[in-house]
């Protein structure tokens, strides 16, 4: 049974290439790279687009309403479309856009877009990549009086992160470097991938603090990127692919108007909230067994490991030692992050839309070198912004 | 066999300056007023379910009840519950001024009453990460009345103390 109105299935998915720095591009050329591929992929012109859904993050990039001079040459010319912004999990709040308008019958074929050309690094701060600008950036979008004092972006919040898991778990910081390995291992076989390093866990433990006890490598690299994803009712769905993946449902929590909040007793309410809603309403009992591969938006190593008690993919406490003893590779009893996740691709606007997109590659038997070696039949994608603003997608492969 | 160069792909250098007031509101406004004056921390207690919220706020993000009137004390004094060490240079995103260094950045609860309290995210004075222990006891250390702007930077830090 379909949850919203009518059913809805990805029909397309398309990945712009991906590097510390595009300069060969400006942003409609990325977006259009990502977007080309996705059409492809679904064998659909522009013309078979009903409607555009634009994801971004205008704050981040120096630019305001970027809809209006991208949304022309992303197939919306006069055609019906529509901006969303909802931090880091903008690419997903897109995607769950596109789900209900189609599910409500508004449109038949949606197209998704979602690109990132920031972070242009210039002045003292050059030799960080642009690191301590664009984390000023994320801070900026905090409370102006309140949160901008001490805070150094996001960063900040996953340190706090590490060291509450640090004081009360019994956390090795071997397993984290080991997490933070099977990331690379996986990226290395992701060709869209943008940190793609045969690092040991030696060189997670050897790399320099960025913010006590947060290490260097512990923690996603500034990527620009582009992602484009396309939805379609089941009727066209049909005609359009052999290979339809289904929206069974899609969920959004938010949570924190003070990030202070977040980080005592480091509170990942709305992380739990989502999980749990999506668990309960698809009578889902025990992910562990039931979910075949999870994406998960992890800006840091410690992230996925806690977050994974968060989503009650686990116990508290638990995270590390599954990690630790290698339950989450690739070939692992619960696949977690085979694209190399967020840790090692971050464009941020179109972050969640990856994952989203990995989950669907994943549903298809699509996803090549970096393809579970399992029969996918269920696949999670999540989302993550500020502030705790999480969104879930949960994919299949048999018609809901 | 030559490759046909492509030519160059121009970066253009924009920069805008922008400079707004933003109205701190009714709730953080007398908050604000009360660090500059008393030095004091002013919070607000949901009449509804109890929660404390430091800064106080119009609404209550729990049970979305109306705030009201129900002004509570909070510190000086408080217990450092988290901690970090920032190692790299930052941009102070209020004046883009770069801050080589700060000092470690705590999560502070502040004392409530009855058991109550708060979290707050400030400096400790306290640079040495062997003393820094979860609970232990601090105290807030503010600007001469003189100076004070009736911001969060009014105070300078917080002071470990003994008690």
């Amino acid at each position: 049974m379909a949850r919203f109105g009518r059913r809805v299935a990805v029909v397309g998915v398309g990945l712009s290439d991906c590097d510390r720095s595009r300069p060969d591009v400006n942003k409609v050329e990325l977006a259009n790279e990502s977007i080309r591929r996705c059409l492809d992929d679904a064998q659909l012109s522009m013309q078979d687009i009903d409607e555009v859904v634009v994801a971004d993050i205008d704050s981040l990039f120096g630019v305001g309403q970027s809809q209006m001079w991208l949304t022309d040459d992303i197939a919306c010319y006069l055609k019906p479309g529509v901006k969303v912004e909802t931090g880091g999990s903008v690419g997903g709040s897109a995607c769950h856009s596109a789900v209900h308008h189609v599910a409500a019958g508004a449109s038949d074929v949606v197209l998704v877009t979602a690109t990132s050309k920031g972070g242009g690094a210039r002045g003292p701060v050059e030799r960080f990549g642009g690191g301590a600008r664009a984390q000023a950036a994320m801070t900026a979008g905090f409370h102006p009086i309140w949160d901008r004092w001490v805070f150094v972006g996001p960063l900040m919040l996953f340190a706090f992160m590490a060291n509450d898991y640090l004081m009360w778990s019994g956390c090795t910081r071997e397993a984290i470097a080991k997490c933070r390995v099977k990331a690379a291992q996986n990226a290395m076989k992701n060709p869209y991938a943008h940190l793609k390093r045969d690092i040991t866990v030696e060189d997670v433990l050897n790399s320099p603090f960025i913010i006590w006890p947060l290490r260097l490598l512990e923690f996603c690299p500034m990527t620009q990127g582009s992602a484009a994803m396309i939805f379609a009712s089941e009727e066209k769905a049909k005609k359009i692919t052999n290979k339809p993946v289904w929206v069974e449902d899609i969920v959004t929590a938010h949570s924190k108007q003070y990030w202070t909040d977040a980080m005592v007793p480091v509170d990942w309410g709305s992380q739990e909230a989502g999980a749990v809603a999506l668990w309960k309403r698809n009578g889902i009992t025990n992910p562990w067994k039931e979910i075949d591969v999870f994406e998960m938006y992890d800006p840091s190593t410690w992230a996925e490991v806690i977050w994974m008690e968060w989503m009650h993919l686990c116990g508290k406490g638990e995270a590390w030692k599954l990690v630790d003893r290698g339950a989450t590779e690739i070939n692992g009893e619960f696949p977690l992050n085979p694209s190399g996740g967020v840790v090692s691709t971050n464009p941020g606007v179109p972050s969640t839309t990856m994952r989203y997109i990995e989950a669907a590659l994943q549903v298809r038997g699509d996803a090549g070198e970096h393809q579970v070696p399992r029969e996918v039949r269920r696949a999670v994608g999540h989302g993550f912004g500020g502030t705790n603003w999480n969104t879930y997608m949960l994919l299949s492969k048999d018609m809901p | 066999m030559t490759e046909k160069k492509q030519p160059e792909v121009l970066p253009i250098v924009a920069g805008v300056d922008f400079r707004f007031k933003y109205p701190a509101g009714v709730y953080m406004s007398k908050c604000l007023h009360e660090l500059k004056e008393n030095a004091k921390f002013i919070g607000i207690q949901c009449p509804k379910c109890k929660a404390i919220w430091w800064p106080p706020q119009v609404v209550c993000s729990y049970c979305h009840a109306e705030t009201g009137t129900n002004w509570v004390e909070l510190g000086p004094r408080g217990a450092v519950v988290n901690w970090v060490v920032v190692h790299i240079p930052s941009i102070d995103p209020r004046t883009g001024e770069l801050k080589a260094t700060q000092p470690p950045a705590a999560v502070i609860r502040l004392d409530g009453p009855e058991g109550s309290g708060a979290n707050w995210l400030h400096f400790l004075e306290e640079t040495d990460l062997e003393k820094i222990k979860k609970g232990m006891r601090v105290e807030a250390v503010f600007k001469p009345k003189e100076e004070r702007e009736g911001q969060a930077s009014d105070v300078l830090f917080f002071r470990t103390v003994e008690e």
